[in-house]
């Protein structure tokens, strides 16, 4: 009997342990390029440059990680992560009733690997008269699939992003999309948002 | 009597099949349950839903549309066509306002001219006044520009509503639905002798329509995001802007399309006898501006 208490015991302390959580499969986010389009109003660019084409992919896939992997991993949304892909616009929307459609949180941890697929994501680009990308629209349809401690959730978000340039990087300045969530333990309802931040006073009056 | 194991063999799936029509019952009695607003004990779950938000102003905001007649790039033209467009993105209503061409400017003259002196900025300016408005952003086009526009989109669908015949702008067109090509909407937009009376006033109010009429059918062919690039770029490349670059006239593209033409109100500012062939501003203009500059909604005409 000591030994049976033991061994529980052990497994116990053994299933809270970070080691444990460690063990989970890391992430798999499938998504690439798919066909690609320029709308110029001038004489170039002739294609859309490569440049733009892995900058929009990247904000895609760090999107994803943002909205729905991270939220899965750890159980709440990383809002520093997601304000990094989002122009402020839409860092604005996260706090209203948008937020339950841009990000997947309330669903729980994913106790399994968790995978996202997506079709070929389609990207048209916005040329101006000197041959500058200006704005580019990103198709989305993915499909996130994983485990949680009530069963197994499958996610579909699909839409369009529309991005623009911010520095070196691109961010998402628009969107239409919409966010499938089937799965046992799915919420029913919109989880409450943050409270918006405080106006900044160091910002000019409107 | 049978052996116990016989007949706990046959009360078990008794006892299920009871269970179940017990479920059955309760279930029809009292209605399925329905996840969106049940506990998470009962079944799998499905929960949809949608956004959209383009980056655009949250506040009312005005256009100057300017129609020129230049009939070659370059050149200047007179703002022929004048229409300030006011855009309530709170409210999603938006307001036409049409200026007949002969309109005197506050600066003096007819306001058609100051296009062609003084190009948009200084249309901006005479509007601004007259109407007590602040412009945010201008458009302009000419003749060739305009008709290429509309033939890229593919046409404009348009309900005529009286005889049109006239040889100088080109109209044919008896009452009824009709798709105009550039050269054809143009003509329709230019024509002012079909109406005797009313003449360059019913003009402005058809301009009006007409651009009304693209709404639609810009609407009609659902765009999305990316179509809505498509359709930015053909207007860029035969507009000039002023206030505006491509960026911005992307999110307003996105913003014009997603009002609803039956919200958009086509109104003539009203007009009297001016100085020589000129038309005054009516003392009754003054109401409909205020009514229009406060939120570009007109809530009292």
């Amino acid at each position: 009997m000591p030994v049976v208490l033991t061994a529980l015991a052990g497994t116990t302390a053994l299933a809270g342990h970070p080691a444990h959580a460690a063990k989970r499969p890391k992430p798999r986010v499938q998504l690439t390029a798919g066909a690609l389009a320029v709308e110029r109003t001038g004489s170039d660019p002739a294609a859309l440059p490569d440049d733009v084409r892995d900058k929009v992919m990247a904000a895609l896939r760090a999107y994803i990680r943002a909205a729905t992997v991270r939220p899965l991993q750890k159980g709440q949304v990383d809002d520093a992560a997601m304000n990094s892909v989002v122009g402020p616009a839409v860092t604005a929307r996260l706090s209203g009733p948008d937020r339950s459609v841009l990000v997947d949180e309330g669903i729980g941890r994913a106790t399994r690997r968790i995978v996202v697929k997506g079709l070929p994501v389609a990207i048209t680009g916005l040329a101006d008269g000197q041959g500058r990308v200006v704005v580019a629209v990103a198709t989305l349809d993915t499909v996130a699939t994983t485990r949680t401690a009530k069963g197994k959730v499958a996610i579909r978000r699909m839409g369009e992003l529309v991005l623009s340039p911010d520095a070196d990087a691109w961010k998402i300045t628009g969107y239409t999309l919409q966010v499938d969530r089937v799965g046992k333990g799915v919420p029913t309802t919109a989880p409450a948002a943050p409270p918006p931040p405080a106006p900044d006073p160091g910002a000019p009056a409107q | 009597m049978r052996h116990p194991l016989v007949r706990l063999l046959v009360a078990v799936p008794l006892a299920g099949l009871l269970l179940a029509g017990f479920t059955a019952a309760a279930w029809l009695a009292i209605g399925a349950p329905r996840p969106v607003k049940a506990a998470t004990w009962f079944a799998v779950h499905r929960v949809s839903a949608a956004a959209s938000f383009t980056s655009a102003p949250d506040r009312p905001f005005f256009v100057l549309v300017v129609g020129n007649d230049a009939r070659h790039d370059g050149e200047p033209g007179l703002g022929d066509a004048l229409h300030v467009i006011g855009v309530n993105p709170l409210t999603g209503d938006a307001t036409i306002l049409d200026i007949p061409r002969d309109t005197e400017a506050p600066g003096g003259g007819k306001i058609n001219a100051f296009q062609a002196t003084g190009g948009l900025p200084a249309t901006i300016a005479q509007v601004n006044r007259m109407m007590g408005i602040e412009i945010a952003y201008a458009i302009t086009t000419n003749f060739p520009g305009f008709v290429d526009m509309v033939d890229e989109i593919g046409g404009v669908d348009i309900e005529v509503t009286e005889p049109m015949h006239d040889r100088d702008s080109g109209t044919a067109f008896d009452p009824g639905p009709h798709r105009m090509s550039g050269d054809s909407l143009l003509a329709f937009s230019r024509d002012r002798k079909s109406y005797p009376i009313e003449g360059d006033r019913q003009r402005s109010l058809n301009q009006g329509r007409a651009i009304i009429a693209a709404l639609a059918t810009l609407r009609a062919q659902n765009p999305g995001a990316a179509g809505t690039a498509r359709l930015v770029a053909i207007l860029a490349r035969h507009v000039e802007t002023e206030g505006l670059d491509l960026s911005h006239l992307y999110d307003l593209g996105r913003l014009a399309l997603s009002l609803d033409p039956a919200r958009v109100r086509n109104v003539l500012v009203p007009t009297g006898a001016g100085g020589g062939t000129n038309l005054a501003v009516a003392p009754a203009a003054r109401d409909l501006f205020a009514d229009f500059a406060d939120d570009a909604i007109l809530q009292n005409h």
